[in-house]
């Protein structure tokens, strides 16, 4: 087998599009659903979107160079990785910051500011379900929520899940499980209490 | 008081490891025979229902950010290859028509576009255009060989079976060989033809019902 190429993009008989369009193209397809897990991966909003855009510096600098092993169907794995890693780096440092500042006010602050940074469209679904998920999200364990993520919205297979996070992908289908139905019991009693109709 | 450690070993020997409980061994045997990664119905329909709900958009400003970053970095497209649209977009009596016909199509397409290249243009790899420090025009005048004419001529498709990709979308990979044709002249009019035969497999989206 001398070439493997997906096929799931624009017609290329004629002249390839300008780079930038074609990189804002998929940078509009795909980036929701990154910036997605970079916020899961942090504590803000901001926070996500700076280890979001430096990943996406390593990736470029790497197709740039020549050194990025495999085509287009590898970036987005490579950014998944990127981002945990990215956002381990980060929380290191920031717990560190936190031990000496114990910035309180400025914690407060930021969870002000995250009420206007929505996880998930609005239009998609109606505003209660959209925010009570991003909070039953928010309420489950890391392990589970960022396999969720993944799987759900990333649309990553339990393998190359497994792979970005280092364990099996046994073991993110049994976090995947898990934490599905602890977000199912979880969405459950809110409807229960009347903070979710659906 | 020193215990006895010959007393303390037979007493601990006496205790039994406790039994793995049903759930536990249900995954380990679903692991071990390959099931543990496919889902109930239960938990597809769960699934279906979170995935209505969409991740945000990025902030205009944050795409204009990002995409400041991609700025003069080609975007690789393989220029050989006819992509196909995404499969929601497409008819549905095209479910039914044989997949060579898609990829025999594909090949006649790209056949075709070969022969609407400029003849005055060499083909050229990524690592020659780097290398490449004058126009093939002025090539052509030293006397080294231009190509006229390229042309492909198809000549196998293969159906070789479905292959699933990492997003859970079925893809029939299809074997398509076929011969490249180069007609190559150099100043003085002298031609050289260059015939290659080519295999290429193929990724064409595919639909389960």
């Amino acid at each position: 087998m001398d070439e493997v190429t997906p096929m799931t993009s624009l017609p290329a008989v004629s002249e390839s599009p300008p780079a930038a369009s074609a990189w804002r193209e998929w940078l509009e397809e795909h980036g929701p659903k990154l910036l997605l897990f970079a916020r899961q991966q942090t504590r803000s909003h901001e926070d996500a979107k700076d280890i979001f855009q430096d990943a996406l510096v390593k990736l470029v600098e790497k197709v740039r160079t020549g050194e990025f092993v495999g085509g287009q169907e590898a970036w987005q794995p490579y950014l998944y990785t990127a981002i945990r890693r990215l956002a381990i780096d980060l929380s290191r440092s920031v717990d560190r910051r936190k031990r000496r500042e114990d910035n309180v006010v400025a914690d407060a602050a930021d969870i002000g500011y995250e009420a206007h940074h929505p996880w998930f469209e609005s239009e998609s679904s109606d505003d209660e379900t959209r925010e009570q998920l991003e909070v039953r999200l928010k309420e489950l364990p890391e392990k589970f929520s960022e396999v969720i993520i993944m799987k759900i919205w990333g649309e990553r297979t339990f393998a190359e899940i497994g792979e970005t996070l280092g364990i099996s992908q046994n073991t993110a289908a049994s976090r995947y499980r898990y934490g599905l139905e602890a977000l199912k019991k979880s969405l459950s009693n809110a409807r229960r209490r009347g903070d979710l109709s659906i | 008081m020193k215990h006895d450690p010959s007393n303390l070993e037979e007493e601990l020997r006496q205790l039994q490891a406790a039994p793995l409980d049903e759930a536990l061994l249900a995954r380990l045997e679903a692991s071990a025979d390959g099931t543990w990664t496919e889902l109930t119905h239960e938990e597809v329909r769960f699934e279906n229902f979170l995935r209505e709900t969409s991740p945000a958009k990025l902030p205009a400003d944050f795409l204009a950010s990002l995409e400041s970053v991609t700025a003069g970095v080609h975007f690789s497209v393989d220029e050989k290859v006819i992509l196909f649209p995404n499969g929601n977009a497409a008819p549905k009596e095209r479910r039914h028509r044989p997949i060579w016909a898609a990829a025999a199509a594909v090949a006649l397409i790209g056949a075709a576009s070969a022969l609407l290249v400029p003849t005055a243009d060499t083909p050229k790899t990524d690592s020659q255009a780097s290398n490449r420090t004058t126009p093939p025009a002025i090539a052509a005048e030293a006397g080294n060989f231009v190509p006229t004419s390229f042309n492909r001529g198809l000549s196998e498709v293969h159906d070789e079976g479905v292959v699933w990709k990492s997003n859970n979308q079925p893809h029939r990979v299809v074997r398509v060989v076929y011969t490249e044709h180069v007609t190559l002249r150099d100043a003085s009019g002298r031609t050289v033809e260059v015939e290659q035969p080519r295999v290429k497999y193929m990724l064409v989206p595919d639909k389960t019902d």
